[in-house]
C-alpha cells in the first residue's frame, strides 16, 4: 500500500453544487436560467448546454471562501469600504447558489448589505436587500434586511429609534446571526454616545454598552465565531477603561481564539500585550 | 446499467440501507442512500460507538446490481450452475445477511465467486460486489483476518473499483480490530488512503485518530483530527463522526481548532439535517466536559447550540424535504403496482419503509426538543455556568440576568437569580447586588437559601455604609427571622447602624439589650467594644471609664484592648483638674512594653510623646530629659505598623523636635532609616527630600546621592513603580551645583550621575533601568538648560523602546509618546500611548494616554474619532490633562468644521482663567482661523470684512499678550500677517510682517525667521 502525508486535505477546492445523484457542478461552470442551471462549460458530470433543475441540488461543496471572512473582519473593524470591495464578488459570483442549502452567498450578500448601510449607500443596500428576501427561505422580509435598515437610520432619526429598532432585533425571536449583529451594533451605537455628567449614570452607561457586546458571545453566540472574537475585543476594551484588567485579559484571550486566524485575533493579541 | 435492470439488495439490520437505481424522464437518479442510524436521541453511546460506526460506513451502499444473465460455460471441477441456481444462491446470501448469518454469507458468496470466476465471462461488477460483500460479511460476522483477506483480495482485483475506499476502509477496520502493533500500522495505511476519498474523510479520519490514541501517539491523532476540519459532513455517519470528533477535539484541549471545527459544522447539510439530534448530543458532551472541569472546551460547545426555535425551524425545513422524498416514492410505489408481478422492483417499497421510521426518528428528536419549553434557559444557565467557573463574571451575569428576565417562570430563574446575587458579591457591585437581594427576597420568601441571601443583603448593605437602612433593615429581619440562629447578629447591627450614624442615644440601649439577652455570643466582644465607644463619643466620660473597664476586665487581651488603653489614657489627657501624666506614662508604657504590635500602638506612642512634650518642670535637665523620651516615642511610632496619617503626624513632630535642637544630622539619619525601612511609603518624596536638603547643608550631596540611589534599587527596574521619576528628579537636583548653567561642566556632572544611577541599577540591569538612566541625563540636560541635549536623550529612549512599550514606566511612556508624536512617528506614538492607557488607567499619568491617542487621531486627520477620544476622556474619572483634552477636543470640533461648537468651546477656553497662556493663545488662532474659513465662503463683501477683521483682532490678542510663549505669540504674528493680506491691507500686512521679523523675544522662532527673511 501506499505511505502517504498524515494531512489529506487537498488544497482549496473550486465550489461546486452538488445535486441529488451525487453529481457536481462547479459554480463557475453554470448560469442561472429559470428555475434551472444552464451548463455553460463540460465537466466530468455534465456537458455543456445540458439544462438541471435547481431543486435537484441538494448542498453547496467546498471551503468556505476566505473572503468572506476577511470582509466581515473589515466590517466589524469599521472599514466598511474595504469589506465591500471584498464581499461584492462574492456576490456576483455566487448568486446561482442563493437557493441551495449551505450557500455562502446568502451570508455574504447579507454582510454586504450591513457594510452598505454603515456606509450609507442607501441604493446598494435596498436593491441587494430586496434579491436577499427573494432568496432567504423566511417569510416576507429577511431579517437582516431589516438589520441594514436600522444601521442606515440617518443622521436625523433619534438616538433612542435608532437603539429600539437595534434591541429589538437583538431577540430570541430572530435568527442568532441576526440577533448577534444588532447586538454588536447596538453596542457600537452605546459605546458612541455621550457620557452623563454624573458618574453613576456615566458607570450605567458604560455597563448597558459592556452588556450589548457581551450579549454576542453569550446570548446569541451560533451567529459567528469572527463576531464573537469582535465583540469580545470592543468588551475588553470597557473593562480595562473600568481597570478590570484580569476580566479583559480573560476576553482577550477568548477572542485571540475565536477570532483565530483573523485581524481581530492581531489586535487582540496587540492589546494583551499592551495590557498585561 | 440500463433500464429494467434487477436490483439486489443486502439489508443491515443494524441500519438500514436503501437504494434505487433509476433513468427517468429526463431527471437522472442513479443513486440514493439514506442511512437511518438514529435509534434514539442518545442513539450512539460510548461504549458501541465503534460498531454502529463499522456497519454504517461499510454498509453504505451493499447494493447487488446483477443482471439475470445465462450459466457461463462451466470450467471444471466445478459442476455447471443454473441461472435458477445461481439465482437461489444470490437469494441465500441475501436472506444470510438479513438474519445476521455472517458465515453462511461467506459461503454463499465463495460458491458464487466459485461457480461466476474467473474467466467464466461473468459481468465484472457482479465479481467486484461479490468480492467487496465477502469482506464485509466477514468483518460484520467478526472475522477480521478474513476481512482483512477479503478487502485486500478486493483491492488486488479492483485497485480502482466503486468500492475501493470502503474496501480500504473495511481492511483498516479489520487491521485494527486484529491488535496487533503490525496490523496498526496496516491500518494506518489502510485508513490514510480511504480518507483520500472525500465521501469517507471523517469516518476514516475518526478511525485513525482514535488508533493513534490507543497507540498514545497524541500528535499525530491531533494532526488527524485537525485535517477533519476541513472536511464535508453531509451523510449520517460524517454527522455521527463530526460529534465524536468534536469530543475528541475538545478532550485534546486544542480550543483553537474546536472552535473552528464548531464553526464549520454549524453549516454543513448533515448537521442541519439531523438538527435536533445534533443538538441534543453536543449538549451532552458539553455536560461532560464540565463534570470534567474542562469549561472552556464547554462552553465553545455550549456556544454552538442554537435556540430552540432555530432548531425547530431548521429541523421542519429538513424534515420536509423527507417527507416530499416520501410522496414521491408513494407515487412510484402506485406506478409499481400497475407492472406485471415478475417485473416489479421492490426497491421502492423497501426505501419507503425505510424512510418512514427515519421521519418518525427525527420528529421524536424535534417534539423532544420542543417539548421542553425551559430548553433556552437551560442552554443559557450553561452557558452561565461555565462563564462563571472561567472567571467571566460579566458574561455569566449577562446569561443569568436574561434567564431572569425573559424567562422568568422557567425552572431556572431561581437558580439563575441566586448565582446572580453570588456573582455580584464576587466582584463587589454592591448597589446591583442590594437590588437583586431584595428582588430575590420578594419573590422567593420561601427558598430554602433565603435567610442566607439576607444576611449577605444585611452585610452588603452595612458595606455601603446607608446606616438608616441598614438599622430598619435588621430591624426587618430581627421580626422576620425571630428565631433565627443570627438573631444576635441582627440585634447586633442595628446597634452597630446606629452607632455609625452617630446616633449614641440610639445605640446604647440596643447594645446594653445585646449584652443582656446575648452573654455567649461571639459578637459580644465587639459589643462591649461599641458600647464603650457610644460612651466615649458622647464625652461621657464617667460611663466611658466604666464601660472601657468592663471591656478590659474580660478582655485584657482582646482586640479592642489597645485601642481602649489608649481612649482610657486620652481621657486622662484631657483632665484639666489633674494632671495625669505620669499615670498615661505608666499605663501606655506598661501596655506598649508588652503588647509592642499592637493595632494601636502607633497612637499610643503620639500620645505617650505628646505627654512628655507637654509635661512641665522649671528644670532644664528634668526638660531635655522629657524631650528626648518625648522623641524616641515619636520614632517608635514612626516604626510602628500605622495608618499613614499617624506616621506622617510622628515623622513630622520628631522632625520639628530634631529641627528645634539644629539637630540636622539627627533628621538626615531619620528620613535615611525612614527610606531605607519603608521603601514603598508615600511618604518616602518627602523623606528624600528632607535627606537631600540636610545633607546639603552639611555639604555631604555625595551622601544624599548614595541615600537616593539606594531608594531607587528594589524600584529602578520596575516599569510599573511610579515614584522613581521623582527620585530621580531629586537625585538630579542633588547633583547639580547652585551656580549659572554656564559654569557647569555637563559632561562631568552627567558622568557622576551615570556612576550613581549604575550602583543602583547593579545586577539588575534592563530596558527599563537603561532609559531610566537615560531619562536621569535628560533631565540634568533640562535643569542645565541644555534642550537640545535633553531631547536627543528622550528622543533615545522613545526610538529604541518604541517596539516594546512596555519595558517603559509612565512618566517615560508619556514623555515618548509625545516626543514621538512632535517628530510625527504617529503607529509608535500610539503604542505608547495605548499601553499608558491600557496598563496604567488608575495611575498618575491616567489622562495622558487618551490625550495623546487623540492627538494622534488629530494628527492622522482623523478628527471624528479624536472627538470620541476627548469626549470621552472629558467624561470619564481624572482630569490631570483636563486643558489638553479640552484644548484637543476644540482641534477636533474645529478639523470636523461644527463651527458653532467650536466657536463656543474656543471663547469658554479663552475667557477661563485656567487657560490663560499657552491653551488660551492657540484657542484664540483657532478662532480666528474658523472666521477665516467663514471669510472665504461669504457671499458679500462686507460679511468678509468683518468676519476677517474680527480674525485678525483674535491674532493681535495673542502676540500682544503671549509672548511668553514664542511659538504661539509668533504664529499670532503671522496669521495676523496673513488675514491682513486676505483684507487687502498691505501695509497692515508688511507691518505686522516686519514687527514679527523685528520682535527680540520671537527670534529664534520659524515664523520669525521666515519674516526677517521676507521682510525689507
Amino acid at each position: 500500500m501506499v505511505s502517504l502525508p498524515l494531512s489529506w486535505v487537498s488544497a482549496a477546492e473550486p465550489l461546486k453544487i452538488v445535486f441529488k445523484n451525487g453529481k457536481s457542478l462547479p459554480i463557475s461552470a453554470a448560469v442561472l436560467q429559470g428555475a434551472n442551471l444552464l451548463v455553460k462549460t463540460t465537466t466530468p458530470d455534465f456537458i455543456e448546454g445540458q439544462s438541471v433543475s435547481l431543486a435537484s441540488a441538494t448542498h453547496i461543496y467546498g471551503d468556505r471562501p476566505e473572503a468572506l471572512d476577511l470582509g466581515i473582519v473589515l466590517l466589524l473593524t469599521d472599514k466598511p469600504e474595504e469589506a465591500e470591495k471584498l464581499l461584492e464578488p462574492i456576490v456576483a459570483e455566487q448568486k446561482i447558489t442563493a437557493s441551495i442549502p449551505g450557500n455562502f452567498w446568502l451570508e455574504a450578500a447579507r454582510v454586504a448589505v450591513i457594510a452598505y448601510a454603515v456606509n450609507k449607500n442607501t441604493n446598494k443596500a435596498t436593491d441587494l436587500g430586496k434579491e436577499i428576501s427573494v432568496a432567504s427561505t423566511s417569510q416576507g422580509v429577511d431579517p437582516f434586511v431589516t438589520l441594514g435598515k436600522a444601521v442606515l437610520m440617518s443622521s436625523l432619526t433619534s438616538y433612542g429609534d435608532k437603539e429600539s429598532s437595534l434591541r429589538s432585533l437583538a431577540s430570541d425571536k430572530m435568527p442568532a446571526d441576526v440577533a448577534a449583529y444588532a447586538s454588536f451594533y447596538r453596542g457600537n451605537l452605546l459605546n458612541g454616545a455621550k457620557r452623563d455628567k454624573e458618574p453613576e449614570k456615566a458607570l450605567e452607561q458604560t455597563m448597558a454598552t459592556l452588556n450589548a457586546y457581551l450579549s454576542v458571545s453569550t446570548l446569541y453566540p451560533s451567529g459567528s465565531r469572527i463576531l464573537n472574537g469582535a465583540a469580545e475585543l470592543k468588551a475588553a476594551d470597557i473593562l480595562i477603561s473600568l481597570n478590570r484588567r484580569p476580566e479583559a485579559i480573560t476576553l482577550l484571550n477568548s477572542a485571540v481564539r475565536d477570532a483565530d486566524g483573523t485581524l481581530i485575533a492581531e489586535e487582540a493579541t496587540n492589546r494583551l500585550k499592551s495590557v498585561k | 446499467m440500463t433500464k429494467g435492470q434487477k436490483i439486489w439488495f443486502f439489508k443491515s439490520a443494524d441500519f438500514l440501507t436503501l437504494s434505487i437505481n433509476r433513468l427517468d424522464e429526463g431527471f437522472e437518479w442513479e443513486l440514493i442512500s439514506i442511512n437511518y442510524l438514529f435509534e434514539s436521541l442518545n442513539m450512539i453511546r460510548l461504549s458501541d460507538k465503534t460498531r454502529v460506526l463499522v456497519c454504517a460506513v461499510l454498509c453504505l451502499a451493499p447494493v447487488m446490481h446483477l443482471e439475470a444473465q445465462a450459466p457461463a460455460a462451466p470450467a471444471a471441477p466445478v459442476a455447471p450452475i443454473t441461472g435458477s441456481a445461481l439465482k437461489a444462491l444470490f437469494t441465500d446470501a441475501e436472506a444470510a445477511f438479513a438474519a445476521k448469518d455472517y458465515p453462511t454469507v461467506v459461503k454463499k458468496i465463495e460458491e458464487l465467486l466459485k461457480h461466476l470466476g474467473p474467466n467464466k465471462g461473468a459481468d465484472p461488477d457482479t465479481m467486484e460486489l461479490l468480492y467487496f460483500n465477502l469482506g464485509l460479511a466477514n468483518i460484520l460476522g467478526g472475522k477480521n483476518a478474513e476481512a482483512e483477506a477479503g478487502f485486500g483480495e478486493y483491492l488486488k482485483r479492483f485497485p480502482k473499483g466503486q468500492f475501493a475506499s470502503r474496501s480500504f476502509l473495511g481492511l483498516g477496520r479489520a487491521a485494527i480490530d486484529q491488535k496487533t502493533p503490525e496490523k496498526n500500522e496496516v491500518a494506518i495505511k489502510a485508513l490514510k488512503i480511504a480518507a483520500l476519498d472525500p465521501k469517507f474523510r471523517s469516518e476514516a479520519g475518526l478511525w485513525l485518530g482514535q488508533l493513534y490514541i490507543e497507540m498514545s501517539k497524541r500528535d499525530e491523532a491531533m494532526t488527524v483530527f485537525k485535517g477533519l476540519i476541513g472536511s464535508d459532513v453531509r451523510t449520517p455517519q460524517q454527522t455521527t463522526a463530526a460529534v465524536e470528533v468534536i469530543s475528541l477535539l475538545a478532550e485534546g484541549g486544542n480550543l483553537v481548532d474546536l472552535i473552528k471545527y464548531l464553526d464549520r459544522l454549524n453549516n454543513q447539510s448533515g448537521i442541519r439535517n439531523a438538527y435536533a439530534w445534533y443538538a441534543s448530543q453536543v449538549i451532552v458532551r458539553g455536560d461532560t466536559l464540565m463534570g470534567a472541569k474542562s469549561y472552556d472546551a464547554a462552553l465553545a460547545i455550549y456556544r454552538t447550540v442554537p435556540t430552540r426555535s432555530q432548531i425547530s425551524s431548521v429541523q421542519k425545513a429538513s424534515l420536509q424535504t423527507l417527507r416530499n422524498d416520501v410522496k414521491f416514492l408513494e407515487e412510484r410505489v402506485e406506478a409499481e403496482k400497475a407492472k406485471e408481478p415478475e417485473k416489479r422492483s421492490t426497491a421502492v417499497v423497501e426505501m419507503l419503509d425505510n424512510l418512514k421510521p427515519a421521519i418518525e426518528v427525527a420528529e421524536k428528536s424535534l417534539a423532544a426538543i420542543e417539548e421542553k419549553a425551559d430548553f433556552d434557559a437551560a442552554i443559557l444557565m450553561r452557558r452561565g455556568r461555565a462563564h462563571y467557573y472561567l472567571d467571566r463574571y460579566e458574561e455569566a451575569l449577562v446569561a443569568f440576568r436574561t434567564i431572569r428576565d425573559k424567562y422568568s417562570a422557567s425552572g431556572e430563574a431561581k437558580a439563575a437569580a441566586y448565582a446572580e446575587i453570588i456573582i455580584l458579591n464576587k466582584v463587589q457591585n454592591l448597589s446591583e447586588l442590594m437590588k437583586l437581594c431584595d428582588e430575590y427576597l420578594k419573590k422567593y420568601p420561601d427558598a430554602e437559601n433565603i435567610e442566607q441571601v439576607a444576611t449577605l443583603a444585611g452585610e452588603l448593605l452595612v458595606q455601603t455604609g446607608k446606616w438608616d437602612q441598614i438599622g430598619k433593615f435588621y430591624k426587618g429581619l430581627e421580626t422576620k427571622f425571630p428565631a433565627s440562629t443570627n438573631i444576635d447578629r441582627y440585634v447586633f447591627f442595628q446597634g452597630v447602624a446606629h452607632f455609625m450614624d452617630a446616633n449614641f442615644k440610639e445605640s446604647t440601649p440596643i447594645f446594653t439589650r445585646f449584652l443582656k439577652d446575648f452573654p455567649d455570643s461571639p459578637l459580644i466582644e465587639k459589643a462591649l467594644y461599641y458600647m464603650a465607644m457610644s460612651h466615649f463619643l458622647s464625652n461621657e466620660y464617667k460611663k466611658s471609664i466604666a464601660s472601657i473597664t468592663a471591656y478590659l476586665t474580660r478582655f485584657p487581651e482582646g482586640d479592642f484592648a489597645g485601642d481602649l488603653t489608649y481612649r482610657l489614657a486620652f481621657i486622662d489627657f484631657n483632665d484639666k483638674d489633674v494632671d495625669q501624666s505620669n499615670n498615661i506614662i505608666k499605663v501606655l508604657s506598661a501596655f506598649l512594653s508588652e503588647h509592642p504590635e499592637d493595632a494601636a500602638a502607633g497612637s499610643m506612642y503620639c500620645l505617650l510623646a505628646d505627654t512628655y512634650k507637654d509635661k512641665k518642670t522649671d528644670k532644664q535637665e528634668e526638660l531635655d530629659k522629657f524631650q528626648k523620651e518625648a522623641l524616641e516615642a515619636y520614632k517608635k511610632a514612626v516604626w510602628a505598623e500605622n495608618p499613614d496619617d499617624v506616621v506622617q503626624y510622628a515623622l513630622e513632630s520628631a522632625t520639628t523636635i530634631l529641627s528645634g535642637n539644629k539637630d540636622y544630622p539627627g533628621i538626615a539619619a531619620l528620613h535615611t532609616e525612614f527610606v531605607q525601612k519603608k521603601p514603598n511609603s508615600p511618604l518616602i518624596l518627602n523623606s528624600i527630600s528632607q535627606i537631600a536638603k540636610m545633607k546639603a547643608r552639611e555639604g555631604k550631596s555625595k551622601e544624599a546621592c548614595e541615600i537616593i540611589a539606594n531608594a531607587l534599587k528594589p524600584h529602578i527596574a520596575n516599569p510599573a513603580s511610579e515614584q522613581v521619576e521623582y527620585l530621580i528628579d531629586e537625585l538630579v537636583k542633588a547633583i547639580v551645583p547652585r551656580k549659572k548653567a554656564t559654569e557647569v561642566d555637563l559632561d562631568a556632572l552627567d558622568k557622576e550621575l551615570v556612576e550613581v544611577l549604575n550602583v543602583a541599577v547593579t545586577g539588575q540591569a534592563n530596558a527599563t533601568t537603561t532609559a531610566r538612566i537615560n531619562y536621569a541625563q535628560a533631565r540634568m540636560a533640562q535643569l542645565l538648560k541644555r534642550a537640545d541635549r535633553a531631547n536627543l536623550y528622550l528622543l533615545g529612549i522613545a526610538t529604541r523602546n518604541a517596539k516594546d512599550p512596555s519595558v517603559l514606566s509612565p512618566a517615560l511612556l508619556s514623555e515618548c509618546g509625545e516626543i514621538l508624536l512632535k517628530q510625527g512617528n504617529l503607529d509608535d506614538a500610539q503604542a505608547m500611548f495605548s499601553r499608558l492607557n491600557d496598563r496604567y488607567r488608575d495611575g498618575m499619568f491616567a489622562d495622558a494616554g487618551p490625550v495623546g491617542l487623540g492627538n494622534i487621531a488629530l494628527a492622522r486627520k482623523k478628527p471624528e474619532e479624536a472627538l470620541e477620544i476627548f469626549d470621552k476622556a472629558l467624561n470619564g474619572a481624572g482630569l490631570s490633562r483636563y486643558k489638553e483634552t479640552t484644548f484637543g477636543k476644540l482641534q477636533a470640533l474645529a478639523a470636523l468644521e461644527r463651527d458653532d461648537e467650536a466657536q463656543k468651546l474656543a471663547l469658554e477656553i479663552t475667557g477661563d482663567k485656567m487657560f490663560r497662556g499657552e491653551f488660551a493663545g492657540k484657542s484664540y488662532i483657532i478662532l480666528a482661523d474658523i472666521l477665516r474659513r467663514q471669510a472665504k465662503k461669504a457671499s458679500d463683501e462686507k460679511t468678509k470684512r468683518e468676519l476677517l477683521g474680527q480674525a485678525h483682532g483674535y491674532l493681535q490678542r495673542v502676540y500682544v499678550a503671549n509672548l511668553s510663549v514664542p511659538e504661539v505669540a509668533a504664529e499670532a504674528y503671522w496669521q495676523a500677517y496673513e488675514t491682513a493680506l486676505e483684507l487687502k491691507d498691505a501695509s497692515l500686512a508688511m507691518n505686522t510682517l516686519r514687527a514679527l521679523a523685528a520682535h527680540p523675544k520671537l527670534k529664534n522662532t520659524d515664523r520669525a525667521k521666515k519674516a526677517v527673511e521676507m521682510a525689507p
